[in-house]
């Protein structure tokens, strides 16, 4: 990818981490925060969108510089950022955190790291945890890593242990598949519907 | 980025659009323009015809906004849909994979079909 389209690319991830949020709250009918509480909430999740955002540029310099650890390290900041509500499950933040988790895991996979990109995928789950866009992202990565280990194992002469992640790949590339096929169902859906009203 | 922060702003709008609505009936609107007059002081007065045009021009704006977000979210499910597809063929290149490329290609299909296609 040309280094214009990655950082336009990482700029409408962006956008539409902040967008999905905002209309999940939205579509809930969740209560805004009122008066002080407000003031509060926002500012503490606008710093953590925002500090996400600005590692996600560093990244994206450091991946068109060839600097695939710097990169990852630029990432981790933001999964080891403190969260702005401990405790609370805010789909803007676990969004943000799904996604982050799932360049890592691709970062670490093209640095030759698959141990490492195998636990971060995994790390990535616990936050999408719905059949969403980010769960089916993450579960295609997911594949792809197993895909690769199951490649090292039959290298190493491991065979019985490549035939269990080879089977493992496919299984977690057909959820891809049936995820991402759901949701460009919903979306295309409530689109038509939309336009019926 | 224009796209992006359009999206940013469409999901913003949606959200005040939705809680906004009960205000913007065409009944309602009609009772406020004439306070809108007075109170401006010789700002436009609005035929009741011309308020309601005005709101479904505001929700068609809306509609084709959101429909823009949906086909953005769209495409991108899709572009991992296909790499998914990609990967359990090079594993599998048996029926396998011919079902979950005919899915693909479905998909596809229903994307085009309702956003024009995506860019690349």
């Amino acid at each position: 990818m040309k280094p214009a389209r990655v950082q336009l690319a990482a700029l409408a991830v962006a956008a539409v981490v902040l967008a999905g949020g905002v209309l999940a709250r939205c579509s809930r009918g969740e209560p805004r925060p009122t008066g002080d509480d407000a003031a509060v909430v926002d500012t503490e999740l606008l710093a953590f969108l925002s500090l996400a955002r600005a590692h996600h540029h560093e990244a994206n310099l450091l991946e068109q510089d060839g600097d695939l650890p710097g990169a990852i390290a630029a990432l981790r900041k933001i999964v080891d950022a403190p969260k702005p509500h401990p405790g609370e499950r805010l789909p803007e933040e676990e969004e943000v955190l799904a996604d982050t988790f799932a360049r890592i895991a691709d970062l670490e996979l093209r640095n030759k790291d698959t141990d490492a990109a195998r636990r971060d995928v995994e790390s990535g789950l616990l936050h999408a945890p719905d059949p969403t866009y980010f769960r089916g992202h993450l579960l295609e990565v997911y594949g792809i890593v197993e895909e690769k280990r199951s490649d090292d194992l039959r290298d190493g002469g491991r065979s019985d242990e490549a035939e269990v992640a080879r089977a493992h790949a496919r299984t977690l590339l057909h959820q891809a598949v049936d995820i991402q096929e759901r949701v460009i169902g919903r979306l295309l859906d409530a689109g038509a519907d939309a336009g019926t009203r | 980025m224009r796209r992006a922060l359009a999206l940013l702003a469409v999901a913003v709008a949606a959200c005040g659009g939705s809680e906004a609505a009960p205000s913007q009936t065409p009944s309602t609107t009609e009772k406020a323009a004439p306070e809108a007059t007075t109170a401006g002081g010789g700002a436009t007065n609005l035929a009741p015809e011309v308020a309601g045009a005005r709101n479904d021009l505001d929700r068609a704006e809306r509609d084709v906004a959101a429909a823009q977000a949906d086909c953005a979210a769209a495409c991108r499910a899709l572009s991992s849909m296909e790499r998914a597809a990609e990967h359990l063929c090079a594993l599998d290149g048996g029926a396998e994979c011919t079902r979950a490329r005919e899915r693909v290609e479905a998909a596809r299909e229903r994307v085009r079909a309702a956003c024009g296609g995506c860019e690349r």
